[in-house]
């Protein structure tokens, strides 16, 4: 099925959560946030939360400058 | 106190007035409001001139660093005569002349776990303005402590974000959000950073905090903004059930502190 994140349309297998997701893409150790649909997941729902064809995924980081 | 408005201030603050959002009464929730600015650089001088300027009570202005010749391309508060002063008294002294009605302090020590407690209790909002994670994982911790509302105000290249945190007790906080933050913390002199980004979204952060105190919008909320495309997105956000710093709620009711 395909799904976008940050606004790049890839395919990923069936029953993929949004933990494999990141996981595949960043490694195990990350600082990254998520959201799906414009709602974000937090850190500990991510193994929990499948991904449904069409999501939107934002990956983002938290930034500190000012 | 302050429970009505003088002449002089009728005249100044009547076009945001005319909001039947804000009206004479929100008019005196903001003159009735204290809040507290950590960090008086890129974020921090416009949030400030902006809060100053719609008539806040009380502004407390924290910082400790002092004003270069490399911040002037973004803190427009100072002046090329104010180099090396420190930025938290000058901010008070060049608001001053801008807005005299408010009650400014200046707060020059660096914010540490000793002192943050205290500054924060005393106000009504906070809002992080500062260039790093270290005071950002700080600020956001007292208040969750203290149950303060938070809008945390961050850019850096061409990315800005902007978080509303009400802090109440079904609120997320800064770790909910960032449940790990990253190692090397991108700051403006390392990633660079263009003026008007840090304006738009201190900017942002007073307007939000304006539509916080007259009761508009406490929604947790949070907003990234890519300058390149110039788009804004949206996010809900919610409690981490697992978050470090504010999943036991015991923290938020203790009141030890």
């Amino acid at each position: 099925m395909f799904i976008k994140v940050n606004n790049n349309t890839i395919q990923i297998p069936p029953s993929c959560t949004l933990q494999i997701l990141i996981n595949q893409h960043y490694g195990p150790e990350t600082d990254i946030a998520a959201a799906i649909n414009d709602s974000v997941i937090p850190h500990s729902r991510w193994a929990s939360t499948a991904l449904n064809q069409d999501d939107h995924v934002t990956l983002f980081q938290a930034i500190a400058g000012g | 106190m302050n429970s009505r408005l003088s002449q002089q201030e009728q005249l100044r603050y009547a076009p945001q007035m005319l909001l039947p959002e804000l009206g004479e009464s929100g008019q005196l929730r903001l003159k009735q409001a204290q809040v507290l600015i950590v960090g008086m650089g890129g974020l921090g001088c416009p949030a400030a001139m902006y809060l100053a300027a719609a008539g806040i009570g009380r502004l407390v202005m924290a910082d400790f660093d002092t004003i270069e010749r490399s911040n002037l391309h973004r803190q427009i508060l100072y002046q090329n005569q104010q180099i090396g002063s420190n930025k938290a008294q000058q901010a008070a002294i060049n608001l001053k002349a801008m807005a005299p009605d408010v009650r400014y302090q200046a707060v020059t020590e660096k914010i540490t776990e000793e002192n943050i407690m205290s500054l924060i209790k005393d106000v009504d909002l906070v809002l992080d303005c500062t260039d790093n994670l270290t005071t950002r994982l700080l600020i956001n911790q007292a208040c969750v402590r203290l149950q303060r509302p938070l809008i945390s105000g961050a850019a850096s290249g061409f990315q800005g974000q902007l978080l509303m945190l009400p802090m109440t007790f079904n609120s997320p906080c800064y770790q909910c959000i960032y449940h790990s933050t990253p190692e090397d913390q991108s700051s403006c002199l390392q990633d660079g950073v263009v003026g008007p980004l840090v304006g738009v979204i201190g900017s942002m952060q007073a307007l939000q905090g304006i539509k916080y105190l007259i009761q508009i919008s406490q929604e947790a909320k949070l907003h990234l903004f890519d300058a390149i495309h110039m788009q804004w997105q949206s996010l809900a956000i919610e409690i981490d059930p697992n978050c470090a710093i504010c999943a036991t709620k015991d923290l938020r009711n203790n009141h030890v502190y």
